[in-house]
């Protein structure tokens, strides 16, 4: 287990962070402006860049070194860039139509950290590996993939879709990272770069919806247009 | 034990005297960021003086609700300060007359008096604002309970004298990710329960009123007792949260008037620190609109939700092998 031998101030620190990356998950649910979207996604990148920098000191380990300047560089810098290049095309920069309120949405993303939260801690009961930092870690996997499905469901943009699939691949990276002791350096460089790749031939899909449509806006692709 | 029932008498009246300090240094703030000259750091002072020495005017559907509530407010917001610690980190005589939830009822006395006295007159413009604000406790209540549950499932304790305590003797606490969410929660709760910007605005045009149009009936002294009760409760806020939460340090912990004396220079330049910050906010923000309330308290709400989660799973880590 990761914790095992590690001092306070390291635990503390991770655990604070794991939970700021919740947090930013919840910024977005709470809110409908595009540009909020992709300033939380850069800044729950960079938190889980330092998740894999401090597990590197650590551990004193390269390969989380090389691990936390890549996902700092590609998730931290290029794919927010990707995102605004985006987002400077389109018309429209809110979320106008969200299916569910605001407000109903951030108590629905509670109600799914509590949900997560029973669900970790009787897992974890199961499997008899029961640090705080495990758990919490499982718990905040969880709890960022059920608000990344819920976002998924309720906004229309593509911009937002997109962000939304990339926060649960956050959460994912956050707690494997935290959960599995040798994260294996070449598996997360390949989720990496897989990213990347997905996001750039996203940019290039959204480019033609725009051009065609004029909006990406996913509502307009259930009519049929002859 | 003589001492003990002086130095309560000086925590009453810190909170008594040094209350319209805080709000004239509030208004020069936001008036010297704003580019303004300001009227100076003892206007509540003069402004407290004139409606003392004003005629009392009573409209004429006013009952005795009417008549008994700004004293009602003022008594019960004047007994909080020996509950909490002002100036001293050790319980004074009759502080364990009740709990944070024994100050938090007192308060919430204070403003139902207050809510009651507004629609009493019958008056168009205090039926709505007693009805906004009490949409507006409605809606923030739930997260001043869940602060409260969190800090009380933090420390173990209730008494705000053993929180101060905990929080200031073990920084292992201080830092501890849970705290800093009840932090940033009771200072969501701080902007809304002291008039500040996202939800009030501090001007009285209509259609923004909350509070004010509650004592719009009111006139001279009476006004003037509202007024300071008023400044009074921000005062005591602001208390909770820097000796509970955000800086529990530096109190007086002997028994000796001259060290209250310091605590209470040091207290006020707390206050500063933290007025500035809700003047940051006061002058960057703009008004929420009223269906957007919801999200801002939403947001206080997740912070606490977040708090209590992290502090079960801290509990159900540390015993499940007994």
């Amino acid at each position: 287990m990761v914790s095992a031998g590690m001092n306070q101030v390291m635990f503390s620190l991770l655990s604070l962070i794991s939970v700021g990356t919740l947090l930013l998950s919840f910024v977005m649910l709470g809110s409908r402006q595009l540009q909020s979207y992709i300033v939380s996604f850069a800044a729950q990148a960079w938190l889980v860049a330092f998740v894999s920098l401090m597990l590197g000191i650590h551990f004193s380990s390269v390969a989380f070194y090389s691990v936390a300047f890549v996902s700092a560089i590609l998730r931290g810098i290029i794919l927010p860039i990707l995102f605004y290049q985006i987002y400077k095309r389109a018309m429209i920069h809110r979320e106008n139509h969200v299916l569910i309120q605001i407000g109903k949405g951030l108590v629905i993303g509670v109600v799914l950290v509590i949900f997560s939260m029973v669900i970790s801690v009787s897992l974890l009961k199961q499997m008899q590996d029961f640090t705080i930092l495990s758990t919490l870690a499982l718990i905040i996997t969880f709890s960022i993939m059920l608000i990344g499905f819920l976002m998924l469901v309720t906004r229309h943009l593509a911009l937002s879709k997109i962000i939304a699939l990339l926060m649960i691949e956050n959460g994912l990276f956050l707690g494997g990272q935290l959960l599995v002791q040798s994260a294996e350096i070449f598996i997360s460089l390949i989720v990496i770069f897989d990213v990347l790749i997905a996001v750039i031939s996203f940019q290039i899909l959204a480019g033609y919806l725009m051009e065609q449509v004029g909006d990406s806006d996913n509502r307009l692709l259930k009519k049929l247009v002859g | 034990m003589a001492m003990l029932i002086i130095l309560q008498l000086m925590q009453v009246l810190t909170v008594v005297l040094l209350s319209p300090l805080l709000q004239g240094i509030l208004v020069q703030m936001e008036a010297r960021l704003k580019r303004g000259k300001g009227p100076g750091i003892l206007q509540p002072y003069r402004d407290l003086w004139k409606f003392f020495h004003k005629q009392l005017v009573l409209p004429n559907t006013a009952s005795w609700i009417f008549c008994i509530t700004p004293i009602v407010a003022f008594v019960m917001v004047m007994i909080v300060p020996m509950l909490i610690p002002v100036l001293t980190n050790f319980p004074l005589p009759l502080s364990d007359m009740g709990d944070i939830l024994g100050g938090g009822l007192l308060l919430a006395l204070s403003g139902f008096m207050v809510l009651l006295a507004g629609l009493d007159t019958g008056s168009a413009y205090g039926g709505m604002g007693s009805s906004r604000s009490t949409l507006l406790v409605i809606l923030s209540e739930p997260i001043l309970i869940l602060v409260l549950v969190g800090i009380a499932v933090l420390s173990k304790a209730m008494l705000p004298f053993v929180i101060n305590h905990l929080i200031a003797s073990h920084i292992y606490f201080y830092w501890a990710p849970a705290h800093l969410f009840l932090v940033a929660a009771f200072f969501i709760i701080l902007l809304i329960e002291t008039g500040a910007m996202p939800i009030h605005s501090g001007s009285h045009i209509e259609i923004y009123m909350i509070e004010e149009s509650r004592l719009l009936e009111y006139s001279g002294p009476l006004l003037g007792l509202l007024k300071w009760a008023g400044m009074m409760k921000r005062f005591i806020l602001y208390t909770l949260f820097c000796n509970m939460l955000f800086f529990p340090w530096w109190l007086s912990s002997s028994h000796s008037i001259g060290f209250a004396f310091i605590a209470m220079l040091i207290l006020m330049v707390k206050y500063t620190v933290v007025a500035a910050a809700v003047v940051t906010v006061n002058t960057l923000q703009a008004r929420l609109r009223f269906f957007r309330y919801q999200e801002l308290l939403g947001g206080g709400l997740i912070l606490v939700i977040l708090a209590i989660v992290i502090l079960q799973v801290g509990e159900l880590a540390w015993f499940p092998q007994a």
